[in-house]
């Protein structure tokens, strides 16, 4: 029954309907800033669990070699009930192999990779540090326009060990406060569902989160809050809300 | 003799005066989907030497700058940076401080299912005028693309003759301040214009 729900759920385009305005919170789209841009960013994320609290605070480069190529380096540090120090280090490459521009509006599709490197502390949750290596491949397509925007990701994160591989998607929704205008100047609310479905174990679980978003010429400012409305995976403890804040500079 | 050194001598204060005069560029720019690409445009464009007084306009596309004309790269360069930052240019235009233009027009954008073409005249001067037509165009409900051409006076639209009429078309133009030969603006909004704007109300298709 599980698998008929997961199969109808990843059988709807997983779309984040966004304004377009700014980058979703939890989850991802295709844009990608000039060729030579420099992102710095944060994004925390506090978990409440019934463990105890497991706070996860990476540091982020983004650099864009061209205007169709990310390549980042994501370093956290990591505090929890079971350990605090360095976690997971992770490698990211995007690719943009297609591109339709229109007027006030463009179309774009990316292929992600993310390689997370064993470098940290043994959690048990792959989140905070399995001691194990992982990987990401998704692949993102999205509609944007000054108005309003769609991107969908379909993903598939490899977990080494003995805990089950994962497919992953995102849908979500995002509701502008104020007019797109140039230079920056945004008020974004965002309304994002993640499902994550365990392969070995035929589980999902799905998370719903609500964020508010601040941007003003370079700067950017994030803070969600996520709950899990359905949890069926194994995991170490069972979650009961994260937080979410982050900010993020573009050079 | 002295013809000549009469001619050498206005030459050069010619060139002289050259220097330091700047070329006014407008650039019709397709992908920007969000305010967060014209910022990564305006800052690849920053890029070109001398480059001043960027403006983006995200409903229209238009992005405007100045440019020193010893220090313009031409249309090549410029619709490359544009590239290089991610999005696609369809026109640029070069005004430089003679009057002279230079324009290229890549414009390869699909027309929208039913929707109609039209041309016409729409008096107008500047890179600025531009960008006023085209968006007093767009903003008319039925209207999809809207493209003046400076050099020629052309305001090229396709729209949706379901929804509206070319006369009221014609009639945002002289609303916005811009002759057309069916609609003539008010002298109040005309000379409400900036004064680089006003352009030659004599002058016809």
């Amino acid at each position: 029954m599980n698998k008929y729900i997961f199969g109808l759920l990843l059988s709807i385009l997983m779309i984040q309907i966004g304004t377009a305005q700014g980058p979703p919170i939890t989850s991802d789209n295709p844009i990608m800033l000039s060729e030579g841009t420099v992102i710095v960013k944060t994004l925390t994320e506090v978990r409440v669990t019934d463990g105890g609290d497991f706070t996860r605070i990476p540091i982020m480069v983004h650099y864009l070699p061209t205007s169709n190529t990310l390549v980042a380096i994501h370093i956290p540090y990591i505090d929890t009930p079971h350990g605090n120090g360095l976690g997971d280090i992770e490698f990211l490459i995007k690719y943009q192999f297609l591109r339709k521009d229109f007027l006030r509006k463009t179309f774009r599709m990316v292929l992600k990779s993310k390689q997370t490197l064993p470098t940290g502390l043994y959690i048990g949750d792959p989140d905070f540090g399995i001691d194990k290596y992982q990987a990401y491949y998704s692949v993102i397509a999205g509609y944007e326009t000054i108005k309003h925007g769609m991107s969908a990701e379909v993903g598939y994160r490899y977990i080494s060990g003995p805990i089950s591989d994962r497919m992953i998607g995102k849908i979500g929704f995002g509701l502008p406060l104020l007019k797109p205008l140039y230079p920056v100047n945004q008020l974004n609310l965002y309304f994002e569902n993640t499902f994550e479905y365990a392969l070995g174990e035929s589980q999902m679980n799905y998370r719903f989160a609500q964020g508010i978003q601040y941007a003003r010429k370079q700067w950017t400012y994030d803070l969600a809050v996520e709950i899990p409305v359905m949890q069926r995976i194994q995991e170490l403890h069972d979650h009961k809300y994260s937080i979410y804040l982050g900010t993020r500079y573009i050079f | 003799m002295k013809n000549i050194i009469l001619s050498i001598v206005f030459l050069l204060i010619g060139s002289v005066a050259m220097i330091g005069q700047n070329d006014k560029v407008a650039v019709k720019v397709e992908g920007l989907g969000c305010p967060f690409c014209a910022f990564g445009l305006e800052k690849k464009v920053k890029k070109i030497k001398g480059i001043k007084d960027i403006t983006i306009d995200m409903e229209t596309g238009m992005m405007n700058f100045q440019i020193p004309t010893e220090k313009n790269p031409g249309l090549s360069a410029i619709d490359q940076t544009v590239s290089n930052a991610g999005y696609t240019a369809v026109e640029i235009t070069i005004v430089k401080p003679d009057g002279t233009v230079e324009e290229a027009n890549y414009f390869d954008s699909q027309p929208v299912e039913g929707h109609q073409e039209a041309k016409f005249f729409v008096n107008g001067k500047c890179g600025m005028c531009k960008s006023r037509i085209e968006k007093a165009a767009l903003k008319v409900d039925g209207v999809s693309e809207a493209s003046w051409d400076v050099k020629k006076k052309l305001l090229f639209i396709r729209y949706d003759a379901g929804i509206v009429r070319l006369e009221d078309i014609h009639k945002a133009m002289s609303d916005a301040g811009h002759d057309t030969n069916n609609s003539t603006a008010e002298l109040a909004t005309y000379k409400a214009l900036p004064a680089c704007c006003l352009y030659d109300r004599k002058s016809k298709s």
